[in-house]
């Protein structure tokens, strides 16, 4: 299906303009920038694909999400032209049917995509990796994640009530957007680990349906830290556990301090290794009703009078970001079996790169 | 045809039509659906086994483009 681009003459006015945006159900009910057709060829320019090439179909609504397109709401949401790139390769991770973006986006879950940027374009358009990482402050976080969110809405139909069928929705549905701290990582960055280059960037699309932080300031040794980690992971409202979803993946964002500690004895993989052993817990803690549909379910959830959180280490994803001197984790449950995506970000035109090397 | 509960028949809508089958036979249930006993569970489908065989017959609609 298509919606097409309309032109309209609105008064010279911020407020005006927003009401009249709002009016038309174009924005996630925060001001948007007003996608005037010369701010979205400056968009454009930031990109060597034309204009009408379709560069998804995303459900639930299915409309054509060209280029230009995706562009209006990267206006919208505040992009730099700089930024348009990563939004489009977001766009596409969000397309792959791993991604399973039609629960994602129609789900009773709280679920959202969830943007992590590697690479060296983290520092070419300045995306914070470290202190605050998921807050406020920094342009290209908010609104490349805000970008995204608006396409949802405006091109994927991700309209509460409608299509949109979330009981709550976790606030990173306005933007969500982190950068591996790559520099403070002990091991091998996400994107390498998913098989692209180190000098490449990427986005990695995840579904979280929830944060949790996890606070460990005492522990001196490796194995306990990890020990805390997988206790605090161990939280029965996951889809994990879940009669229907055995294969969902559990993302862990560990800050640098927690990263380093645990890098001592344990390399990533024996991380995910240890994790996937040391999250069960005894039937006991959950309901029988539950435990009985799990079992009908089949998908080996329960093994040993074990209620098991993940069969396989590949369902542990793992990256470094967060401020130096804290040690807070987080832990986020993914939505059913909503799988992580990741895409190559592609270079800025040369044009583009010539002009912006002249303005500065 | 598609069973749903009436809940969530405009995402059904909404969905049938981006697929091309905007006039997809629906079979509406009330809700709740998953949290009913089986006992309940048994009494609905007795209940509405008749119409959802009807429906599942009927002549499916035609896609658009």
């Amino acid at each position: 299906m298509t919606r097409r681009i309309d032109e309209i003459d609105l008064p010279d006015d911020p407020e005006a303009i927003f009401d009249a945006m709002e009016a038309r159900g174009w924005t996630d009910g925060l001001p948007v920038i007003p996608p005037t057709p010369e701010r979205v060829a400056r968009m454009l320019s930031a990109t060597g694909r034309p204009p009408g090439e379709v560069v998804a179909r995303l459900p639930p609504a299915r409309y054509d999400a060209t280029v230009e397109k995706i562009a209006v709401n990267a206006v919208m949401a505040g992009c730099r032209p700089e930024y348009f790139p990563v939004v489009l390769a977001a766009v596409e991770a969000t397309a792959d049917p791993h991604f399973e973006l039609f629960g994602v986006n129609t789900t009773t879950n709280p679920t959202i995509p969830f943007v992590v940027i590697n690479g060296p374009v983290r520092h070419a358009i300045d995306v914070n990796c470290s202190w605050s990482v998921l807050g406020p402050g920094k342009r290209a976080n908010a609104t490349i994640g805000r970008a995204l969110s608006l396409v949802m809405i405006n091109l994927a139909g991700r309209i509460p009530d409608q299509a949109c069928k979330a009981t709550w929705k976790f606030p990173g549905a306005f933007t969500m957007c982190a950068g591996e701290y790559e520099e403070e990582s002990p091991w091998a960055p996400l994107h390498v680990e998913r098989g692209f280059a180190r000098d490449e960037s990427t986005v990695t699309l995840l579904s979280p349906n929830s944060a949790l932080n996890v606070i460990d300031t005492e522990s001196v040794d490796a194995g306990e830290l990890l020990a805390n980690l997988a206790a605090a992971m161990m939280g029965t409202g996951g889809n994990g556990v879940f009669p229907f979803y055995g294969l969902g993946e559990l993302c862990v964002m560990l800050c640098p301090g927690h990263a380093r500690l645990i890098a001592e004895r344990f390399s990533k993989q024996q991380v995910r290794e240890t994790l996937l052993e040391r999250l069960r817990v005894p039937v006991e803690r959950l309901s029988a009703r539950r435990v009985r549909m799990m079992e009908a379910a089949g998908l080996g959830q329960i093994e040993d009078g074990q209620v098991r959180f993940a069969r396989h280490d590949w369902q542990f994803l793992i990256f470094v970001a967060g401020g130096l001197g804290g040690y807070h984790s987080a832990v986020f449950n993914t939505f059913g079996d909503s799988r992580a995506v990741t895409r190559r970000i592609a270079p800025l035109p040369p044009a583009f790169a010539a002009a912006a090397a002249r303005s500065s | 045809m598609t069973v749903v509960t009436d809940r969530f028949v405009s995402l059904a809508r909404a969905s049938a039509k981006a697929a091309g089958h905007p006039d997809l036979p629906l079979l509406v249930l009330p809700h709740p659906f998953e949290t009913l006993p089986i006992e309940r569970l048994h009494e609905l489908a007795e209940a509405t086994v008749d119409e959802c065989v009807a429906l599942v017959r009927a002549q499916p609609p035609r896609a658009h483009d």
